[in-house]
């Protein structure tokens, strides 16, 4: 019976390491809202590390990262996907890094501590008709973050 | 240990009806086996005296052990394959899922998509700290210029 119970604790942890976040889930089946969940698998598998465009040398950074999840939302979508970002507050563990403010839209970074390491960046894109949240998880640090704008 | 008849009573009926416990029928038997059982319980003694002298057949005793060695021998092996199952059912939990980006997405992206969606992702997350980094820099210019230039109107007045 001990043993069971153990297989299922340790299967269920082992799922939660490939899982996606509460908000995107919740988000999955929202009309108007489109959602794109990339695992670290799927980043290997397309040679993510190897990443040169852009203006950055941003390749560093994708190697450390374990999963990219991305939520857009326009038009019906805009005020449910919205409506959904208060799972991002401090309260939450989240910290509000920085935010700026450029040709109509506001671009928001939000950073929280994972353990072991590990770290989830939030980006907010908010325009007037679209809002897009972007969320990274990884060993990424924000020095690493600022060293690829250099 | 002295128990009196009426407690005896007692314990015959549940005897009787299959539900008394291997305690109550130790009871029972240490009862009969002295000298002055009531003769009303006569009957019950004998019941207790055939019950003790009862030898169980040897063909019936091999098989009650051999079916005992046998469950004995299920329960090991039980034992032996929930181990080696919980380590297989982790492995698989991690593996599957790692090895099959299709079973986390359902909608399939190709490879290039995938590069795309991350370049942009982080292409956004690091233009936006550079133009925070710069235009941190710019009002810091912006603000040295501003009080050189009080201080010098200041300094005319």
């Amino acid at each position: 019976m001990k043993k069971i119970l153990i297989m299922i604790l340790a299967v269920v942890a082992a799922m939660g390491l490939n899982a996606q976040s509460a908000f995107f889930k919740g988000c999955e089946d929202m009309p108007g809202v489109s959602t794109v969940y990339i695992s670290k698998a799927m980043l290997e598998l397309a040679g993510a590390s190897n990443i040169t465009g852009g203006d950055f040398d941003i390749g560093g950074i994708a190697s450390k990262l374990d999963g990219l999840e991305i939520v857009s939302a326009e038009g019906s979508g805009l005020a449910k996907l919205k409506g959904k970002c208060g799972a991002f507050s401090s309260g939450k563990g989240y910290e509000k890094l920085m935010s700026v403010k450029n040709d109509g839209s506001n671009v928001s970074i939000l950073m929280k501590k994972l353990g072991g390491g590990r770290n989830e960046f939030v980006v907010f894109v908010d325009e007037e008709t679209s809002l897009v949240v972007i969320m990274m998880t990884g060993t990424m640090t924000m020095q690493d973050v600022i060293n690829a704008a250099k | 240990m002295n128990t009196d008849v009426n407690t005896v009573k007692k314990l015959l009926a549940k005897y009787y009806a299959g539900e008394s416990t291997i305690d109550e029928e130790r009871v029972l038997r240490r009862f009969f086996e002295a000298a002055d059982v009531p003769a009303e319980l006569e009957a019950d003694r004998r019941v207790f005296d055939v019950s003790a002298q009862a030898e169980a057949p040897s063909w019936l005793k091999e098989a009650v052990v051999r079916r005992i060695d046998r469950k004995m021998r299920r329960r090991a092996f039980a034992k032996r394959f929930s181990a080696v199952a919980a380590a297989i059912a982790v492995m698989l939990a991690i593996a599957i899922p790692a090895l099959s980006p299709r079973w986390q997405q359902p909608g399939t992206m190709s490879p290039e998509e995938v590069r795309q969606q991350t370049e942009m992702a982080l292409n956004i997350l690091v233009g936006t700290v550079d133009k925070g980094c710069k235009a941190i820099g710019e009002s810091s210019r912006v603000t040295v210029e501003t009080t050189s230039e009080t201080i010098e109107s200041i300094k005319n007045i």
